[in-house]
Protein backbone atom coordinates (compact mmCIF):
# COMPACT_ATOMS: atom_id res chain seq x y z
CA UNK A 1 0.00 0.00 0.00
CA UNK A 2 2.62 2.37 1.12
CA UNK A 3 4.49 1.82 -2.36
CA UNK A 4 1.47 2.33 -4.37
CA UNK A 5 1.10 5.53 -2.81
CA UNK A 6 5.02 6.19 -2.99
CA UNK A 7 4.34 5.83 -7.14
CA UNK A 8 1.28 7.81 -6.96
CA UNK A 9 3.25 10.80 -5.80
CA UNK A 10 6.08 10.45 -8.14
CA UNK A 11 4.04 10.23 -10.95
CA UNK A 12 3.69 12.54 -13.49
CA UNK A 13 0.21 13.88 -12.97
CA UNK A 14 0.29 14.25 -16.85
CA UNK A 15 1.47 10.77 -17.17
CA UNK A 16 -1.44 9.82 -15.15
CA UNK A 17 -4.26 11.51 -17.09
CA UNK A 18 -2.58 10.15 -19.94
CA UNK A 19 -2.78 6.62 -18.78
CA UNK A 20 -6.49 7.41 -17.70
CA UNK A 21 -7.88 8.83 -20.64
CA UNK A 22 -6.54 5.88 -22.64
CA UNK A 23 -7.96 3.52 -20.12
CA UNK A 24 -11.62 5.40 -20.94
CA UNK A 25 -10.93 5.30 -24.33
CA UNK A 26 -10.33 1.54 -24.68
CA UNK A 27 -13.42 0.76 -22.61
CA UNK A 28 -15.02 3.09 -24.79
CA UNK A 29 -13.96 0.76 -27.91
CA UNK A 30 -14.90 -2.04 -25.69
CA UNK A 31 -18.85 -0.93 -26.24
CA UNK A 32 -19.19 0.80 -22.88
CA UNK A 33 -20.40 3.83 -24.87
CA UNK A 34 -21.67 6.09 -21.78
CA UNK A 35 -17.93 6.24 -20.58
CA UNK A 36 -17.12 8.94 -23.07
CA UNK A 37 -19.01 11.70 -21.24
CA UNK A 38 -16.15 11.18 -18.69
CA UNK A 39 -13.89 12.27 -21.07
CA UNK A 40 -16.51 15.13 -22.19
CA UNK A 41 -16.95 16.27 -18.04
CA UNK A 42 -13.19 16.53 -18.13
CA UNK A 43 -12.45 18.89 -20.92
CA UNK A 44 -15.17 20.71 -22.20
CA UNK A 45 -14.85 23.56 -20.15
CA UNK A 46 -11.59 25.34 -21.42
CA UNK A 47 -12.33 23.40 -25.08
CA UNK A 48 -16.06 25.68 -24.68
CA UNK A 49 -14.28 28.83 -23.13
CA UNK A 50 -11.82 28.38 -26.35
CA UNK A 51 -14.94 28.37 -28.68
CA UNK A 52 -16.24 30.90 -27.27
CA UNK A 53 -13.41 33.45 -27.28
CA UNK A 54 -12.96 32.39 -30.75
CA UNK A 55 -16.35 32.89 -32.28
CA UNK A 56 -18.14 35.16 -29.70
CA UNK A 57 -21.43 33.33 -29.48
CA UNK A 58 -22.46 31.22 -26.71
CA UNK A 59 -24.57 28.98 -29.65
CA UNK A 60 -21.88 28.65 -31.86
CA UNK A 61 -19.62 27.53 -29.46
CA UNK A 62 -22.17 24.78 -28.07
CA UNK A 63 -22.27 23.44 -31.56
CA UNK A 64 -18.88 23.50 -32.62
CA UNK A 65 -18.05 21.78 -28.88
CA UNK A 66 -20.68 19.11 -29.94
CA UNK A 67 -19.99 18.50 -33.46
CA UNK A 68 -16.16 18.36 -31.88
CA UNK A 69 -16.84 15.44 -29.36
CA UNK A 70 -19.19 13.80 -32.14
CA UNK A 71 -16.03 13.25 -34.67
CA UNK A 72 -13.63 12.65 -31.51
CA UNK A 73 -16.19 9.88 -30.88
CA UNK A 74 -16.76 8.76 -34.43
CA UNK A 75 -12.58 8.40 -34.62
CA UNK A 76 -11.83 7.17 -31.30
CA UNK A 77 -9.99 4.05 -32.07
CA UNK A 78 -7.23 6.74 -33.94
CA UNK A 79 -6.43 8.57 -30.80
CA UNK A 80 -2.80 8.61 -30.24
CA UNK A 81 -1.28 10.09 -26.97
CA UNK A 82 -2.81 13.19 -25.57
CA UNK A 83 -6.63 12.69 -26.18
CA UNK A 84 -6.76 16.51 -24.17
CA UNK A 85 -4.49 17.83 -27.52
CA UNK A 86 -6.21 15.96 -29.97
CA UNK A 87 -10.07 17.08 -29.33
CA UNK A 88 -8.62 20.73 -28.77
CA UNK A 89 -7.08 20.48 -32.29
CA UNK A 90 -10.65 19.42 -33.64
CA UNK A 91 -12.25 21.94 -31.63
CA UNK A 92 -9.83 25.05 -33.01
CA UNK A 93 -9.82 23.55 -36.69
CA UNK A 94 -13.73 24.02 -36.13
CA UNK A 95 -13.98 27.57 -34.71
CA UNK A 96 -11.33 28.53 -38.00
CA UNK A 97 -13.71 26.50 -40.31
CA UNK A 98 -17.13 28.51 -39.13
CA UNK A 99 -15.03 32.02 -38.92
CA UNK A 100 -13.45 31.36 -42.30
CA UNK A 101 -17.54 30.45 -43.30
CA UNK A 102 -19.39 32.33 -41.49
CA UNK A 103 -20.43 35.87 -40.90
CA UNK A 104 -21.33 36.94 -37.61
CA UNK A 105 -24.14 38.26 -36.46
CA UNK A 106 -23.68 38.88 -33.15
CA UNK A 107 -20.06 39.06 -30.70
CA UNK A 108 -21.18 39.48 -27.42
CA UNK A 109 -22.15 36.45 -24.99
CA UNK A 110 -25.02 35.85 -22.90
CA UNK A 111 -24.42 38.30 -19.65
CA UNK A 112 -26.16 35.80 -17.78
CA UNK A 113 -23.75 32.93 -17.89
CA UNK A 114 -21.05 34.88 -17.01
CA UNK A 115 -20.18 35.29 -13.22
CA UNK A 116 -19.66 38.62 -11.36
CA UNK A 117 -16.87 38.84 -8.96
CA UNK A 118 -18.24 43.15 -9.07
CA UNK A 119 -19.45 44.16 -5.72
CA UNK A 120 -21.35 47.83 -7.04
CA UNK A 121 -23.51 48.40 -10.02
CA UNK A 122 -21.31 51.06 -11.74
CA UNK A 123 -18.23 48.29 -11.45
CA UNK A 124 -20.53 45.74 -13.13
CA UNK A 125 -21.95 48.30 -16.03
CA UNK A 126 -18.08 49.69 -16.58
CA UNK A 127 -16.93 45.46 -16.71
CA UNK A 128 -19.88 45.05 -19.24
CA UNK A 129 -18.49 47.82 -21.49
CA UNK A 130 -15.26 46.54 -20.82
CA UNK A 131 -16.61 43.17 -22.02
CA UNK A 132 -18.28 44.27 -25.31
CA UNK A 133 -15.81 46.51 -26.29
CA UNK A 134 -13.01 43.53 -25.66
CA UNK A 135 -15.06 41.41 -27.96
CA UNK A 136 -15.31 44.06 -30.77
CA UNK A 137 -11.28 44.30 -30.86
CA UNK A 138 -10.78 40.41 -30.86
CA UNK A 139 -13.19 39.92 -33.30
CA UNK A 140 -11.14 42.46 -35.55
CA UNK A 141 -8.27 40.29 -34.87
CA UNK A 142 -7.06 37.63 -37.71
CA UNK A 143 -8.59 34.49 -36.74
CA UNK A 144 -4.56 33.32 -35.94
CA UNK A 145 -4.02 36.00 -33.52
CA UNK A 146 -6.83 36.12 -31.98
CA UNK A 147 -6.02 32.26 -31.36
CA UNK A 148 -2.67 33.27 -29.83
CA UNK A 149 -4.11 35.74 -27.45
CA UNK A 150 -7.12 33.91 -26.34
CA UNK A 151 -4.55 30.39 -25.48
CA UNK A 152 -2.02 32.97 -23.80
CA UNK A 153 -4.43 35.26 -22.15
CA UNK A 154 -7.79 33.34 -21.45
CA UNK A 155 -6.55 29.88 -21.38
CA UNK A 156 -3.55 30.86 -19.18
CA UNK A 157 -1.16 28.23 -21.43
CA UNK A 158 2.52 28.51 -21.80
CA UNK A 159 4.07 29.02 -25.20
CA UNK A 160 5.22 25.46 -25.12
CA UNK A 161 2.21 23.99 -24.71
CA UNK A 162 0.87 25.91 -27.39
CA UNK A 163 3.43 24.82 -29.82
CA UNK A 164 2.78 21.29 -29.05
CA UNK A 165 -0.97 22.52 -29.54
CA UNK A 166 -0.86 24.23 -32.94
CA UNK A 167 1.80 22.35 -34.29
CA UNK A 168 4.02 25.68 -34.70
CA UNK A 169 7.03 27.45 -32.97
CA UNK A 170 7.81 29.26 -29.94
CA UNK A 171 8.79 32.15 -31.66
CA UNK A 172 6.45 32.51 -34.20
CA UNK A 173 3.32 32.18 -31.53
CA UNK A 174 5.39 34.63 -29.40
CA UNK A 175 4.88 36.77 -32.62
CA UNK A 176 1.26 36.43 -32.47
CA UNK A 177 0.82 37.40 -28.98
CA UNK A 178 2.78 40.15 -29.10
CA UNK A 179 1.06 41.41 -32.51
CA UNK A 180 -2.51 40.60 -31.17
CA UNK A 181 -1.68 43.00 -28.07
CA UNK A 182 -0.71 45.41 -29.95
CA UNK A 183 -3.45 45.85 -32.50
CA UNK A 184 -6.02 45.51 -29.06
CA UNK A 185 -3.82 48.17 -27.49
CA UNK A 186 -4.23 50.83 -30.01
CA UNK A 187 -8.19 49.37 -30.85
CA UNK A 188 -8.87 50.23 -26.88
CA UNK A 189 -6.26 52.53 -25.47
CA UNK A 190 -8.64 55.37 -26.62
CA UNK A 191 -10.99 54.74 -23.87
CA UNK A 192 -9.23 52.59 -21.50
CA UNK A 193 -5.51 53.59 -21.29
CA UNK B 1 0.12 82.33 -53.84
CA UNK B 2 2.33 84.54 -51.47
CA UNK B 3 1.02 87.80 -53.92
CA UNK B 4 -2.28 87.42 -53.55
CA UNK B 5 -2.02 87.31 -50.04
CA UNK B 6 -0.40 90.81 -50.09
CA UNK B 7 -3.02 91.76 -53.26
CA UNK B 8 -4.05 95.45 -52.81
CA UNK B 9 -7.67 95.20 -53.45
CA UNK B 10 -8.32 94.23 -49.39
CA UNK B 11 -9.21 90.44 -49.99
CA UNK B 12 -5.61 89.82 -49.15
CA UNK B 13 -6.99 88.76 -45.66
CA UNK B 14 -9.93 87.29 -46.40
CA UNK B 15 -7.51 85.22 -48.52
CA UNK B 16 -5.11 84.70 -45.66
CA UNK B 17 -7.74 83.98 -42.92
CA UNK B 18 -9.39 81.04 -45.36
CA UNK B 19 -5.92 79.27 -46.17
CA UNK B 20 -4.81 79.45 -42.42
CA UNK B 21 -7.91 77.60 -42.10
CA UNK B 22 -7.60 74.92 -44.33
CA UNK B 23 -3.96 74.34 -42.94
CA UNK B 24 -5.56 74.18 -39.76
CA UNK B 25 -7.59 71.59 -40.72
CA UNK B 26 -4.56 69.73 -42.29
CA UNK B 27 -2.29 70.10 -39.60
CA UNK B 28 -5.40 69.03 -37.08
CA UNK B 29 -4.93 65.76 -39.57
CA UNK B 30 -1.15 65.45 -39.22
CA UNK B 31 -1.69 65.47 -35.09
CA UNK B 32 -2.52 61.86 -36.11
CA UNK B 33 0.95 60.54 -35.31
CA UNK B 34 1.88 58.54 -38.44
CA UNK B 35 3.96 55.60 -36.42
CA UNK B 36 2.07 54.57 -33.51
CA UNK B 37 4.28 53.72 -30.55
CA UNK B 38 3.87 49.95 -29.23
CA UNK B 39 4.48 48.43 -26.73
CA UNK B 40 7.71 48.24 -25.13
CA UNK B 41 9.51 44.75 -24.73
CA UNK B 42 9.32 45.02 -21.02
CA UNK B 43 5.67 45.30 -20.83
CA UNK B 44 5.56 41.96 -23.16
CA UNK B 45 8.48 40.44 -21.15
CA UNK B 46 5.53 41.03 -18.15
CA UNK B 47 2.48 39.94 -19.64
CA UNK B 48 5.04 36.77 -21.24
CA UNK B 49 5.33 36.68 -16.87
CA UNK B 50 9.18 37.48 -17.33
CA UNK B 51 9.16 40.39 -15.41
CA UNK B 52 7.80 41.74 -12.12
CA UNK B 53 4.70 44.44 -12.44
CA UNK B 54 7.12 46.69 -10.19
CA UNK B 55 9.74 46.66 -12.48
CA UNK B 56 7.75 47.65 -15.23
CA UNK B 57 6.35 50.30 -13.50
CA UNK B 58 9.47 51.54 -12.78
CA UNK B 59 10.09 51.94 -16.16
CA UNK B 60 8.12 54.41 -16.61
CA UNK B 61 4.85 51.82 -18.33
CA UNK B 62 2.50 53.15 -15.56
CA UNK B 63 -0.32 53.34 -18.32
CA UNK B 64 0.38 50.34 -20.19
CA UNK B 65 0.41 47.89 -17.24
CA UNK B 66 -2.84 49.56 -16.07
CA UNK B 67 -4.42 49.27 -19.22
CA UNK B 68 -3.36 45.44 -19.19
CA UNK B 69 -4.65 44.84 -15.29
CA UNK B 70 -7.88 45.79 -16.71
CA UNK B 71 -7.72 43.73 -19.52
CA UNK B 72 -6.66 40.92 -17.37
CA UNK B 73 -9.32 41.37 -14.91
CA UNK B 74 -11.77 40.94 -17.61
CA UNK B 75 -9.82 37.84 -19.00
CA UNK B 76 -9.79 36.11 -15.55
CA UNK B 77 -12.92 36.42 -15.16
CA UNK B 78 -13.85 34.70 -18.64
CA UNK B 79 -11.27 31.71 -17.16
CA UNK B 80 -14.28 31.33 -14.81
CA UNK B 81 -16.84 30.87 -17.56
CA UNK B 82 -18.40 26.67 -17.82
CA UNK B 83 -19.78 25.01 -20.31
CA UNK B 84 -23.99 25.36 -19.56
CA UNK B 85 -25.02 22.08 -17.90
CA UNK B 86 -27.28 20.75 -20.63
CA UNK B 87 -24.13 20.56 -23.37
CA UNK B 88 -22.97 17.19 -22.03
CA UNK B 89 -26.01 15.50 -22.02
CA UNK B 90 -27.18 17.09 -25.54
CA UNK B 91 -23.48 15.18 -26.87
CA UNK B 92 -23.75 12.22 -25.38
CA UNK B 93 -27.55 12.17 -27.07
CA UNK B 94 -26.29 12.97 -30.30
CA UNK B 95 -23.52 10.47 -30.09
CA UNK B 96 -23.61 7.52 -32.59
CA UNK B 97 -25.54 4.38 -31.24
CA UNK B 98 -22.65 2.40 -32.99
CA UNK B 99 -19.22 1.32 -31.04
CA UNK B 100 -16.31 3.51 -33.07
CA UNK B 101 -14.03 1.43 -34.22
CA UNK B 102 -10.83 1.75 -36.31
CA UNK B 103 -11.28 1.96 -40.07
CA UNK B 104 -7.79 1.12 -41.91
CA UNK B 105 -7.60 2.04 -45.55
CA UNK B 106 -6.55 -0.81 -47.56
CA UNK B 107 -2.93 0.92 -48.75
CA UNK B 108 -2.16 0.48 -44.89
CA UNK B 109 -3.68 -2.71 -43.71
CA UNK B 110 -0.65 -5.57 -43.13
CA UNK B 111 0.30 -7.63 -46.00
CA UNK B 112 0.71 -10.61 -45.37
CA UNK B 113 2.42 -13.13 -48.39
CA UNK B 114 2.08 -16.85 -47.90
CA UNK B 115 4.42 -19.42 -50.20
CA UNK B 116 1.01 -20.48 -52.21
CA UNK B 117 0.28 -16.65 -52.66
CA UNK B 118 3.40 -15.65 -53.96
CA UNK B 119 3.68 -18.41 -56.52
CA UNK B 120 0.23 -17.48 -57.01
CA UNK B 121 1.18 -14.03 -57.97
CA UNK B 122 4.11 -14.94 -59.54
CA UNK B 123 2.62 -17.41 -62.25
CA UNK B 124 -0.32 -14.56 -62.66
CA UNK B 125 2.37 -11.70 -63.64
CA UNK B 126 4.37 -14.13 -65.65
CA UNK B 127 0.82 -15.09 -67.48
CA UNK B 128 -0.20 -11.57 -68.00
CA UNK B 129 3.51 -10.79 -69.23
CA UNK B 130 3.25 -13.80 -71.91
CA UNK B 131 0.02 -12.42 -72.82
CA UNK B 132 1.35 -8.98 -73.40
CA UNK B 133 4.48 -9.98 -75.23
CA UNK B 134 2.26 -12.30 -77.92
CA UNK B 135 -0.07 -9.44 -78.52
CA UNK B 136 2.69 -7.41 -79.43
CA UNK B 137 4.25 -10.18 -81.99
CA UNK B 138 1.09 -11.29 -83.26
CA UNK B 139 0.24 -7.30 -84.00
Amino acid sequence: MKTTTAQQVEASPAVDQLEADQAIISRVLQGHREEFSTLIQRYQDPLYRHALCMTGSPDVAEDILQMSFIKAYQHLAEVRGRFDAWVFRIVANGCKDWLKNIRRTHLSYDEDDQPSGYATPDEELDRTELRSDLDRALAALPPSLREAFVMKHVEGRSYEEMADLLGTTVGALKMRVHRAREALQVLLEEKYA
Amino acid sequence: MHNEFNAPDGQGDARRIRAHEEESQVRADREVPLVRKGLTDDVHAWLDGELPETTVRHSGAHEAVDFWNRIGAEMSARREVKTPTHVAAQIMAALPATTPHLITPWYRREMVVTPGKAVAIGTAIAAAAAAVTAAIVAG
